[in-house]
């Protein structure tokens, strides 16, 4: 093919950008100048951003709503003790929400990519189908994983059903995996050596400085040191006490429950001390619980 | 409005949309042609003789193209037909109900009706219609008719489709027609490559659409055409020649079928991987490079794996060398996943494994895979004699075969069970014949898949099928229409083509000798299930049921490779006990079909067949009658046929010999039509007429003992 047929590039905002801050601050930057407002992460362990109420209750309701923000993350199971430089037991998602779906939302995201110094005459970006689905949340959506180099960086979904209900408006959501995106940037094959940014004297400060010891010492205590059977009666109490506060009217306190109860559940599952048959169980209690979190929201007068 | 200054043209549609699924998308592109092409066949927009359209794709397109569509469609007068007169009015003319139910249904007073033959009528002309009136509501009609398993919805307002609709564009020859569908306008622009051309391109005319996209760097796919699939691949033979000259790429049917439908702009991208992760073995190398990255795997000249890859992307890239490295980063440690999990597994004896399986569910409904082994082992220790195999190997596999589905490698790679039981019984000192036969264990898995080449290989995949078939009808989860959740079909048709193996081109197995009797398969399989399952269903019915349900898929696959129903229903009609015996008598029947005199004898028999059905219910001849009349001498000649054959033909039955038996029974053609030539059967002497009958149900059941050649299309006496 003939070069001079190729497009001149569009400006790169920020061509070096290779520290993790950087790049959460560019999206920042980038969504909260697409009309998203910027709201903080949610102060609960949770094993997605789709669990903050931000996504998970916004999606419920007919009102509009454009959001951007970062969440940790934790899956218990993926934990490495931190060994495996591409998991680990937690990660940190960039969430961002628009509702109703802008007619170019996959354009907008194109140029996130933009944002964060993502050369797309260079990288092979794709839209592969994968649908998404919560079984917990009673939840599902459709949409695509985004390949970047074969590299799976990023979730496009427009959520279809939260909590049983249909969303009506659909809600469209990005999930960025950010260490993958930073992996992918700096060309780095591990997520420890990836630079967060700097600190006091000005030194480099590396993924690893910040997390390596709670990675190995969290994957510790999710492999090893807790307790099944406490945690399994946690969970019972959390179940009880979010159909109580139900009854009392009191539905954040309620969710709350619930987002425990989910990564309670992890736990066990992280300790193998759930059978096939009971797991399917603990999946629809959690998922009840969602259900009538979800139910008393949208009954809820506005 | 005349039809000259509007002639007939070339209509063009395209759907431009959001990534479109790549599992589905030749599909899609078929059915949006053929609902688009069936909605203005029905309205006469075209001529409903032959199908002429050509439907394209890519990730964010559908179209179709179909030629001579009117553009004007002349006036036209329907008519809708009601109640008789005698049921629209009384008798002192009155309207009934169904008069006014009928003017009501139209939406019309009842003086506007007619009356017709003795009908009310509603004539209602229509006035000549012009194409941009009609074709923005079939396109739309065209694009709802579309079956999906999920639709999404994306904007409040408009109908769901597979994925967002971002632009419809719409010619009938140059002319743009306009309209709107899915809330959009029509226009004449498409999408072009997003990078390599991100403005959209005009299209002037509907024979331009290839050329114009192609200019735009987008290559477009046809449903049932492989030439984009062929250049694809000849991108990846290319690249990896470039790479290493001396490699060559593996073929995988299902990897290219997919990456075609991810790319408009197809570019190949070869790179490499450390040599270490050669220790794995080949399947689980092309599990991760295919099934996982949709990449292809490379071979040396020895046809052994190579460290390295041929990737496809959408993109000419500015920078090749970075694309390769991305790739590469994420092969990686997919690579060194596996074989973590590779050699964690074989930490622990396979054999071990089989404790686990109590723990995992097979259906909450049939209990756990701990109880399914069991069965399995039951039912290959009942069948491994009849097949010829050694029964302790035979035990020996079906207590393994389902140990692998507890390691971790078929967790992450589940379509590796089998494989990676094999590898790992034979590291741990399994003899190899039981080992061939767990790698053989899940085939055949597709319709197109080999079949497993040992006996003990097809014993076992036997087990694993009649063992599921068995059980979930039991339970009566059978198929239904479209549904096949547990894939119930896919493991008949194995079972059909593992037992009728001998006419199968994929198989490269040796004969085996004569096998069990299908329904005893099933009746085996059926028993290991306990009491509670049963819930005292009778055994003989569901075996029945499952014999018939896997003739159905040898039928299916009979019928697929060019076969005729009515010689397989022949056959069929007689329930043959093993599928061998079936396909024996059906290639007899094929093989003399063809005969002028077998012609005639299948005539005939339709017309035994008939005379039979009409005999009158004759008494039985009393003891004292006194002894027939003579024979004819057509009659004793059939006499004599017969006696003769009957001998020779049982004789040939029990060696299996239905083609020597058939063409012996040739033999009957020439006295049986002599016999209809000259007697009259159904005379009014009873004891004629019994003596003719029943020398013509000796000579039908003679010829029943290898088909039912009544069943023969083309024999109708005419």
């Amino acid at each position: 093919m003939e070069r001079g047929i190729l497009c001149t590039p569009v400006p790169q905002v920020n061509a070096v950008m290779a520290a993790f801050q950087d790049m959460v601050f560019s999206l920042n930057q980038f969504w909260t100048g697409q009309g998203c407002l910027w709201i903080p992460s949610y102060d609960l362990p949770m094993g997605a951003a789709t669990f903050h109420p931000a996504t998970f209750l916004r999606a419920l309701d007919d009102q509009p709503w454009n959001a951007a923000f970062l969440q940790p993350c934790r899956r218990p199971q993926d934990g490495r003790y931190g060994e495996n430089p591409n998991r680990g037991q937690q990660y940190f998602q960039y969430q961002v929400l628009m509702k109703p779906v802008p007619e170019n939302f996959q354009d907008r995201f194109l140029a996130s990519l933009d944002a964060i110094g993502i050369d797309r005459h260079a990288a092979d970006v794709r839209f592969v189908e994968d649908n998404w689905e919560s079984p917990t949340l009673g939840a599902w959506g459709l949409g695509w994983e985004v390949w970047l180099d074969g590299m799976e960086v990023a979730q496009f979904t427009f959520f279809q059903q939260m909590g049983g209900f249909d969303c009506e408006p659909v809600m469209g959501e990005i999930t960025y995996g950010l260490e993958r995106l930073l992996m992918y940037l700096s060309g780095s094959g591990d997520m420890y050596e990836l630079v967060w940014g700097r600190g006091a004297a000005n030194r480099e400060i590396r993924y690893g400085d910040l997390f390596r010891a709670n990675e190995a010492e969290m994957s510790r205590f999710n492999f090893e040191a807790t307790d099944p059977g406490s945690l399994a009666s946690r969970f019972a109490t959390l179940e009880t006490q979010a159909t109580a506060l139900l009854g009392q009217g009191l539905l954040h306190p309620a969710y709350e429950q619930v987002i425990e109860a989910s990564h309670v559940f992890n736990l066990l599952d992280a300790r193998h001390a759930v059978s096939v048959s009971e797991r399917q169980r603990y999946i629809l209690r959690i998922r009840k619980l969602a259900q009538a979190v979800a139910a008393a929201y949208r009954e809820r007068p506005r | 409005m005349s039809a000259d200054a509007c002639p007939s043209d070339t209509l063009l549609a395209e759907i431009g949309t959001l990534e479109l699924p790549a599992r589905l998308l030749p599909g899609l592109a078929r059915c949006f042609a053929d609902c688009l092409w069936g909605g203005l066949a029905e309205d006469r927009w075209i001529g409903t003789g032959e199908k002429t359209l050509e439907a394209f794709y890519t990730p964010r397109r559908l179209a179709v193209r179909i030629p001579a569509v009117a553009c004007v469609r002349s006036g036209l007068t329907r008519i809708q037909r009601g109640p008789t007169l005698a049921q629209a009015f009384d008798s002192v003319g009155q309207p009934r109900p169904a008069a006014l139910g009928f003017a009501r249904s139209l939406g019309v007073d009842l003086a506007a009706l007619t009356i017709e033959s003795d009908r009310l009528v509603y004539q209602v002309s229509e006035p000549p219609i012009r194409l941009e009136e009609r074709l923005p509501a079939l396109l739309e009609e065209a694009l709802r008719k579309i079956p999906i398993d999920r639709q999404m919805r994306w904007a409040s307002g408009t109908p769901p489709f597979v994925r967002p609709i971002r632009s419809i564009l719409l010619l009938h020859g140059t002319r743009l027609v306009p309209g709107q569908v899915y809330g959009l306008a029509t226009g004449r622009v498409a999408q072009g490559h997003p990078i390599h051309h991100p403005a959209p391109v005009t299209i002037a005319h509907p024979d331009e659409y290839e050329s114009a996209l192609r200019n735009a760097y987008v290559l477009l796919g046809r449903p049932e055409d492989p030439a984009l699939r062929e250049r694809i691949w000849s991108l990846v033979v290319e690249s990896a020649r470039n790479w290493r000259s001396e490699w060559h790429p593996v073929p995988s049917g299902a990897t290219l079928q997919e990456v075609s439908a991810l790319v408009e702009w197809p570019q190949a991208v070869a790179g490499g991987f450390p040599e270490r992760f050669l220790k794995l073995p080949d399947p689980v190398i092309r599990a991760v490079l295919c099934g996982q990255q949709r990449v292809f795997p490379l071979a040396d000249h020895t046809r052994h794996l190579a460290p390295g890859f041929v990737g496809v992307v959408n993109l000419a890239s500015t920078d090749v060398n970075r694309v390769r490295a991305g790739m590469e980063r994420v092969i990686l440690p997919r690579l060194a996943d596996a074989l973590f999990f590779f050699e964690e597994d074989q930490l622990r004896p396979l054999a071990d494994r089989a404790r686990d399986l109590a723990g995992i569910l097979f259906d909450k409904r049939l209990g756990h895979l701990g109880e399914r082994r069991e069965r399995l082992i039951r039912w290959v220790n009942h069948w491994s004699r009849p097949f010829g195999v050694d029964p302790a190997l035979a035990e020996e596999a079906a207590s393994l075969v389902l140990c692998d589905l507890t390691t971790s490698l078929v967790r992450e790679y589940p379509e590796l069970a089998g494989e990676a039981g094999a590898y790992y019984a034979l590291a741990q000192g399994s003899p190899t014949g039981a080992t061939q036969a767990l790698r053989e264990a899940y085939r055949p898995a597709t319709a197109e898949d080999g079949l497993p080449e040992t006996t003990l290989g097809r014993l076992l995949s036997l087990a694993l099928r009649t063992d599921l078939l068995a059980g979930y009808f039991l339970i009566d989860e059978k198929p239904n229409g479209q549904r096949d959740p547990f894939g119930l079909r896919r493991a008949a048709q194995g079972i059909a083509r593992i037992l009728d193996h001998r006419s199968d081109p994929a198989s490269h197995a040796q004969a085996p000798g004569p096998l069990p009797p299908l329904v005893d398969l099933f009746k085996t399989a059926l028993a290991g299930y306990p009491a509670s399952v049963h819930s005292g269903q009778p055994i003989d019915r569901l075996a029945a049921e499952l014999y018939d349900f896997t003739l159905d898929r040898l039928r299916a696959r009979y019928l697929e490779q060019g076969g005729k129903l009515d010689a397989f229903e022949a056959v069929a009609a007689l329930r043959p006990e093993t599928l061998g015996d079936f396909r024996a008598r059906l290639d007899a029947l094929v093989t003399l079909r063809p005969r002028p005199e077998f012609l005639t004898l299948a005539q005939m028999m339709k017309r035994v067949g008939h005379l039979l059905k009409k005999r009158p219910v004759d008494t039985p001849v009393p003891a004292d009658t006194p002894p027939p009349l003579t024979l004819e001498p057509v009659e004793a000649a059939l006499e004599a046929a017969l006696a003769a054959l009957e001998s020779r033909v049982q004789t040939a039955l029990a060696a299996g010999h239905y083609r020597a038996a058939l063409e012996d029974l040739l033999a009957l053609e020439a006295p049986l039509a002599a016999f209809f030539d000259s007697v009259l059967i159904l005379t009014e002497d009873r004891l004629l007429r019994q003596r003719r009958l029943a020398l013509l149900e000796r000579a039908r059941d003679l010829l029943r003992s290898i088909a039912d050649l009544e069943r023969l299309q083309g024999g109708e006496i005419t």
